[in-house]
Formats: structure tokens, sequence, C-alpha cells
């Protein structure tokens, strides 16, 4: 389990292992102590055969899409991008019968007949949660692994949308700014996945044995065995750093639920409600953005439905006011997360519980460390050549920001502002510098945790 | 082939006696109560002494509770003494609860069944929960806990037949008072007393947390009403009584209670008594932690064919008069005077989809889910109750959820008015049962 700090903040940062694609100027995500995502111009994608051990260590056959120099993974890698860019994918089918690429509502490869190799362009989608997945011979070819995620994220990441509804535009206002979401804002940097399988060996041997075999002959007799978050089960989904949240009291987190398989769950969270943000369906390409947000402690997922979830990283609220921090018990404290339709809890027919779950753990109290930079507003007026740019900080009031121009090593300072009282800071300058590099980075003079990229808006 | 293995990206080593000990608490060695005051308590044979004699180390014990603690409560151990004499003491306890509950889990006995099980009888084992001071029937559901927003809780589990837990859903209070086996320990001997803050009013319920698979499906849970701070709170099952309606709070005259349920007769029948209270929990022995679907036979926790459906433990019966599947207890049932407010709390407490659909001459408001009352400041601000109608009267909801949903009889015509619950597999979304509940409205 020793994991070292390089490795760990790279996960922290993606949720996922991960790729960013698209995006000229090398634009950069995610930023976390000095760790960032970079994009490349084009993703290389191939399908593969590979073998996927669960938890009991029996192997199973599966298809998964493998990213070029990378290693086989089911879910296949996360691709993340911003709104608007293009995206070039290209994929080599080194399965025996024919596959597609398909993202409902975006892009469909057709047929990628074997040992054929095939380009797909878009553009990123509204900002929110995809499923890529092989649309062929379904729902088979999807749940012998054939699936993946795709991340859009909007221009100015203060949501993980555009122009989100009022309740919502409401509710990440005040994360970080009420009495009742102490802490600090969203960071889009802190982001997770669960994303669900399950699979039945006898329907996956045959799959593998008979590749053309009809899809109605793999799901007539279907039982599950294994059940699987992000491709782990049991102690495995539980103790890694990628499927289980982390954080103090005061850093929000988004959660990517997304369901691959072909079974109804009902994820159910210990310790703190969520907030329902997205309802999708992958089968169609529709996502509804959320303007009445439940709270809620267990939420159903359906095959080919995605929730995006907001975990508030509220104090738990249960806990008597007196007795915290908790002087006794300790930190972290260590809850779970798991499906509550219980069956999905097992393992070939028992071994509870190395099924569908995870955890979330709760490191500390409020940690003023933890300090967020958001932006709010980013725009450029082209007529007068001038930058204005303002957000949000949990920082300490004066604490210095540095706005730079370009994203990566070659960028310059174009000028500070600082936080002020209530936690807002705003600048404003010449935007030249900015045209040339399409993107703007927000930093905390003398280096903090943290430092945010985005695109302003041109008037 | 390339192998992805059960552990990419963060490997586990099992030659390390401390990931080792995490793997194994996890899952076969879950730790019950006992073994966080003292290890050596217990006969394990994964956890017997290392090859060299020393003790396994206790992670667990380490990882919940600061040492300062974990010495004290060694302390309080007299060399050779049972376990079942030891109380775990709960962490940072607050001597002056506003309220106290105890249960005991009930087993060994059955409740008749209106057609025969798989295995041809007439009546089927169940387990559940009763305050040991009081009556023993009904047990299924367990009786209610029923407290007041805001109020100080301990809730005590003194459990028979082996070790059980008690997690309160929805409710959010320390892990150690959080009753999850798996994460925590499991409640053995003189039992525990869980503390937690009484939460947002609302609906919520409380069943155990170990083998949970198995054990919430033999009828090991109850109902859990947070009732609002307002007078006469906390109020009796069926009303009347009061509810937040966002930041206001209503009164209702009546209150039905739907606990939807399934049951697969062969889990209670065959898998329990055959197999034991553990069965599906896993192998034992060095490299033996799993057990295989070979060994599974008979067992299968991944199947689940239910064959039975309970609405707040009353079986629906095809045979029934007027209409199959007709549920008529007056809890489940109600019978309301025109201009009366109903409440109904549902918690879908099946391994299946259930769907509600309400007839076209009742539109119920959505007021709450999952405990968390649509419209209130702060949490719920960012949301607003709504009309069923909205969503074409129906709902859908899987294992866990509720709903608590308003509805004001005034604008109702009188009669009787059904509202259908369709049952739907998990798997195959076929429809397996359609189970019936009515609303009697008198002008
Ligand atoms: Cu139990
Ligand atoms: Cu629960």
């Amino acid at each position: 389990m020793s994991i070292n700090r390089r490795q760990f903040l790279k996960i922290a940062s993606s949720g996922m292992a991960a790729v960013a694609v698209g995006a000229a100027g090398g634009y950069n995500l995610f930023w976390r102590d000095g760790e960032a995502m970079a994009a490349t111009p084009t993703l290389i994608l191939s399908m593969e055969a590979a073998l996927m051990e669960m938890s009991d260590k029996v192997q199973l056959p599966v298809w998964v899409f493998q990213k070029g120099g990378d290693v086989p993974r089911c879910p296949g890698i996360a691709i993340f991008s911003v709104e608007g860019d293009k995206i070039d994918i290209k994929i080599t089918n080194n399965l025996t019968v024919r596959h597609a690429f398909f993202i409902p509502g975006v892009v469909d490869s057709g047929d990628i007949l074997p040992g054929q190799t095939v380009t797909v362009s878009f553009n990123a989608p509204a900002a929110g949660t995809y499923m890529y997945y092989d649309n062929s011979n379904a729902p088979m070819n999807r749940v012998m692994g054939l699936h993946g995620p795709l991340v859009v994220l909007p221009r100015i990441p203060f949501t993980p949308y555009t122009n989100p509804p009022t309740s919502m535009q409401n509710l990440f206002n005040d994360l970080g700014r009420t009495s009742h979401f102490p802490g600090s804002p969203w960071d889009p940097a802190r982001n997770w996945f669960w994303f669900l399988n399950s699979f039945d060996p006898i329907k996956n041997a045959a799959a593998a044995a008979s590749p053309s075999m009809s899809a109605s002959s793999f799901t007539n007799g279907y039982l599950s065995q294994y059940f699987t978050i992000s491709g782990k089960s049991g102690f495995f989904s539980s103790h890694d750093h990628n499927i289980r949240l982390s954080g103090n009291v005061g850093q929000p987190c988004l959660v990517r639920c997304m369901n691959a398989g072909l079974i109804t769950h009902s994820y159910h969270l210990h310790g703190n409600h969520a907030y329902q943000l997205t309802n999708s369906d992958f089968d169609k390409g529709t996502t509804v953005v959320s303007d009445n947000l439940r709270m809620l402690d267990a939420w159903p997922l359906a095959p080919l439905q995605g929730k995006d979830m907001l975990v508030p990283f509220i104090q738990p609220p249960d806990i008597p006011k007196s007795k915290w921090p908790p002087v006794q018990e300790k930190f972290p404290l260590d809850f779970p997360m798991h499906c509550h339709t219980e069956p999905s809890q097992t393992a070939a027919g028992g071994n509870y519980p190395h099924g569908l779950l995870t955890h979330f753990i709760i490191t500390g109290p409020i940690n003023s460390a933890d300090g967020v930079v958001q932006v709010t507003k980013a725009e450029v007026r082209l007529k007068f050549g001038k930058l204005s740019i303002s957000g949000v900080s949990s920082q300490p009031v004066g604490t210095i920001l540095e706005v730079r121009a370009g994203s990566g090593a070659s960028d310059t300072i174009i000028g500070t502002t600082t936080v002020k009282s209530g936690g807002t800071w705003a600048f404003t300058g010449r935007a030249l510098k900015t045209l040339v590099n399409r993107s703007l980075s927000v930093t905390t003079q003398g280096g903090g945790p943290q430092r945010l990229d985005v695109r302003p808006v041109m008037r | 082939m390339a192998v992805i293995p059960r552990d990419q990206g963060h490997p586990y080593d099992e030659n390390d006696p401390m990931e080792r000990i995490m793997f194994l608490q996890h899952g076969v060695a879950e730790p019950d109560s006992f073994d966080l005051i003292d290890r050596a308590g217990i006969v394990n044979p994964i956890l017997l002494p290392q090859a060299d004699g020393s003790p396994q180390p206790t992670d667990r014990r380490v990882s919940l509770l600061t040492p300062d603690t974990v010495a004290a409560l060694q302390a309080t151990l007299t060399p050779g003494s049972a376990p079942e004499s030891y109380t775990l003491p709960t962490p940072d306890r607050i001597a002056t609860p506003d309220r106290s509950f105890a249960r005991t889990n009930v087993h060994g006995l059955t409740v008749p069944v209106p057609y025969p099980t798989k295995a041809g009888a007439l009546a089927v084992e169940v387990w559940g929960f009763v305050d040991p001071a009081g009556a023993i029937a009904p047990w299924f559901p367990g009786t209610t806990i029923r407290c007041k927003e805001g109020e100080l809780v301990h809730s005590t589990l003194l459990p028979k037949k082996g070790s059980h837990t008690i997690h309160h859903h929805g409710i959010e209070p320390t892990p150690m008072n959080d009753g999850v086996g798996h994460a925590t320990f499991l409640v053995a001997g003189g039992g525990y007393t869980y503390q937690w803050l009484a939460p947002d009013a609302g609906t919520y319920f409380y069943h155990c947390h170990k083998n949970t698979v198995l054990h919430f499906e033999l009828g090991m849970y109850g109902l859990l009403i947070s009732d609002p701070n307002v007078p006469n709170a906390p109020f009796i099952d069926g009303g009347p009584g009061a509810v937040y309606r966002g930041n206001t709070i209503r009164n209702y005259h009546k209150e039905a209670i739907w606990v939807l349920d399934d049951i697969d007769s062969r889990w209670h029948e065959t898998v329990q008594p055959q197999h034991g209270v553990g069965a599906g929990m896993g192998g034992t022995g060095v490299g033996a932690e799993f057990t295989t679907i070979g060994q599974n036979t008979g067992i299968e926790l991944h199947r689940f064919e239910p064959d039975f459906f309970v609405v707040s433990g009353v079986f629906a019966d095809p045979a029934s008069q007027p209409k199959p599947n007709l549920i008529t207890n007056t809890l489940v049932s109600p019978v309301m005077n025109r201009g009366e407010t109903l409440l109904i709390r549902t918690l879908n407490a099946s391994y299946t989809v259930v769907t509600l659909k309400f007839p076209s001459q009742i539109d119920p408001e959505v007021i709450a889910m999952d405990g968390r009352t649509f419209g209130r400041a702060p949490f719920m601000s960012y949301s607003r109750p709504f009309k069923l109608s909205t969503q074409n009267r129906q709902l859908t909801f899987t294992t866990a959820n509720r709903w608590d949903l308003l509805i004001d009889t005034s604008s109702v015509p009188s009669g009787t008015h059904f509202v259908d619950a369709e049952f739907r597999h998990w798997r195959t979304n076929d429809l397996l049962r359609t189970v019936t509940m009515q609303i009697v409205v008198n002008s």
C-alpha cells in the first residue's frame, strides 16, 4: 500500500488513470503541487483482449480500450478535454471481429474492422460527463469491457458545467463562503469516478470463445458473479486512492457515477449526504443539469445511466457538536460507500464484502492550508485590449495572487492582485499576451498547492 | 495475454503483515467489540499468532482509537474473563442522553405466508429487532425508532446468536457509531451503545450491517423517524403528527408507512439454516480467504429471485379480494376524511427496483427524500418540493431510498384509490409482482 507522494498527487488530481486531449497552446489541466495533466493533440487507442483478475484471483477474459504506451485497464483511460476543443482519437481494432467507438450524440466511428485503424474527430461537447463505449452487438461488447469515461470541462471551471441553472450556481457560490459550508470552494482537481460494471464468468468465457455470438445469447441467463467499481472490488476498491474519496472537512469533491453494466445499482454513501447535480442517459446521449438539487444518501443508477454527485465534505452532521473534533476516536474517519442492493456486495456467490464498494475518508477537520483559488469570470474585450478576471479564494485576506498569461512552463506573470475580505479578488490588465496564448493561470505568490487554468471568454 | 491485476496501480503486498491484517479485517476477520478491547480474546484461525509466536498487529483497534483510549480499554480487562461479560465503552461518550433506545435481535421465529415457499412450507423464518423490554411481536419490520431532531440519542444493541450491528441508515455520526462491521467492528458479548444526534427531521431506517446481504434480507431492519422539534414529538406511528414542508411546519392527520420488501424463501429456509449466519462471508485459513463459486453452491448470494412481496410486514397475496395483492392493513392503507392531510413515508427495503404509480385522482407532493426536506435552509435551499404529476404520478426507487409524500385530500374525490407498487428484477427489469395499496377518502 506504500505509494509515494508523487504518484498520490497525480492520482488525486484526476480520480482515474487519465489523459487530456485537444487543446492547442500547451494547455494543462488540474495543477496540484506542481503536478499537471498535460494535453496531447491526438489520443491513440487500441481495442485489445486481456485477462482481468477479480478480487479472489479468478481471471476473466475482457476486451478493453487501451491507450498507446499504457497497460490495459477496464474501464479504459479517462479522457479529459475542454468544451469546444477539437479532439482527435486514432483507434485500432486488434480484436477478431468488428467493433466501434461511440459517444451518443457526439461521435460514432461506425464499424472498425479487425486490423483496421480509424481516426475520429469531434469537438468536445457541452461541459459534463460522457461515456465512450462500443455500441456494436449491444450490450455485449460494452459489458465485456469496451467502455470508459470522457470528461468535458467548461472554459471557466467554477462549476463542472457551463451556465448551470440558478440553484446549482448558488450551491457552488456558497461552498466555502457560507456558515453551513465552511472551508473552500470546489477545486476542479477534486474529481473522482465511480464507474460500475459486473461480470458473469460463463458469459465472458463464451464471448471470448466466439466473439460474434449474439448479444441475446450473452444476456439470456446472465448471472453476475463479480461487481466492480472503476474496475475493482472489495478490499481493492476500498483502499485505492483512485476510487475512495478523501479530504478534510471543507474540501468538496465531484464524483462522476456511471454504469456500463447490466444491473440497476443503488449507491449508498455513509458520513455525508451528496447533491445530485446531473442525470445522464448514455444510451440516448442526453443530460439534464438539475435546478432542483436533491441531497441523497442513496441514489439509483440503471444500466447506461450517469449521475454527477457533489460530496460536500461537511463535518458529519450527527456527531454531537461538543465532541468535534473527536478525542477518543481518531482521524482519518473512515466511512464506506457501497451498493445497497446487497447481492452486489458478493464475489463468486459469497465472500461479503468483496463486491461493489469503496470508502469515503475524512482525513481531518478544516485545514487553512487547503486554500483554493477559483475564477468566476474571465473575459477579454478585444476592442479595448482589456482583460478582466475575478474570482474567489479561501486563502487568507491579503494573500497575493499572480495572474499569468499562458499555461505551462513558458507562462509569464502579467500582474498580481490580493484576496480581499469576503474572499474575493479581481484583476484588470492588458490582454495582448493572453490573446496569443489563449489561456490564463492563477497561482499563489511564493507557491501554493494549486494552480488554476482558465480560458477567458472573448468579447 | 496481459493481465489486469486486482490491485492495479495500488499494489497489495500479501507478505506485509500490516497490509495483510487490513485485508483480512475487511472480510473474513472483521473484529468484534471484544477484539477492540483485547485481541487475544478471539479465536480465529487467520489471526492466530504468527510463525514466530508474536501476536498479530490489531490495526483496526489502532486505526479507530487513540493509543490512550486503547490502553484504557485494555485496563478494564480481567484476565480469563469471557467476552460475553464485556461491554465496549462508547468513545467520546456523553453521560446523559436526551433519549435512549435498546434493541435486541429476534431469530428462530416464523411468520405465516399466503402460499407455499420454494421448499413447500406455509411459514418462513424472518429475523427482526425488538425492544428487549417490550413485546416480541411484531418484530418484522423491527420496532420503529422515533426521536426528535437535535436530541442526543443512545441506541444500544444487545446482540443474540453471535455478533450483529445496527447501522442507523442516513444518520451520520463517527465511524465507531456508524455500525458497519467491515469498516469498524461487530457487536458481540455485552453489547454496545451507539451515540448520535437525531438528524434533520425525516424518514430513516436501521439495519444490521454484518454480512448485510444476508442479515438485511432475513429481516434485520426497522424504520427510524426523526420528528421536528415541536410539542408532542416524537409522534406515534400512524399519526397525527407534524413534518417540515420547506421551512414551515405542517400538521398531518394520518401517516401511512410503506416499507416495501421482497423475500427469496430459498435464502430463509436453505441458505441460513443449512449454512449458518456466516454464509457467504468467505473462507478460513491462510491462503484460502475466499470461497469459490463451487464451494458456494447452495449459498449463491448473487442469485436473488424473490417469491414473496411484503409491505410493512404484510405479505401480498395474489388470491386477495377485491384485488390481487391488495394490502388493507390500515397502517399501510389508511382511511381518510376528505380535507385531512396524509403523510406517506415510503422506503424501498427490497433488492428490486420499485415503481410506485398513483392514480389520476391523487397528486402527492414530494416533500423530502432520504431525510432531507426540499426547500429547507440551509442545506436544502437549492431545492423545492414538487408535485408527482411532474413525473407522470410515478416514482422509481432502489434499495434504501426514502420518499416522503404529502397528500391534501380536500381535492381528492371520495372513494377508494389504488396505488400500485411494481417490483422489477434488478438485472432483467422483468415485472415480478404488482402490489396494491389503497387510500380510502370518505366525504
Ligand atoms: Cu446481523
Ligand atoms: Cu443502509
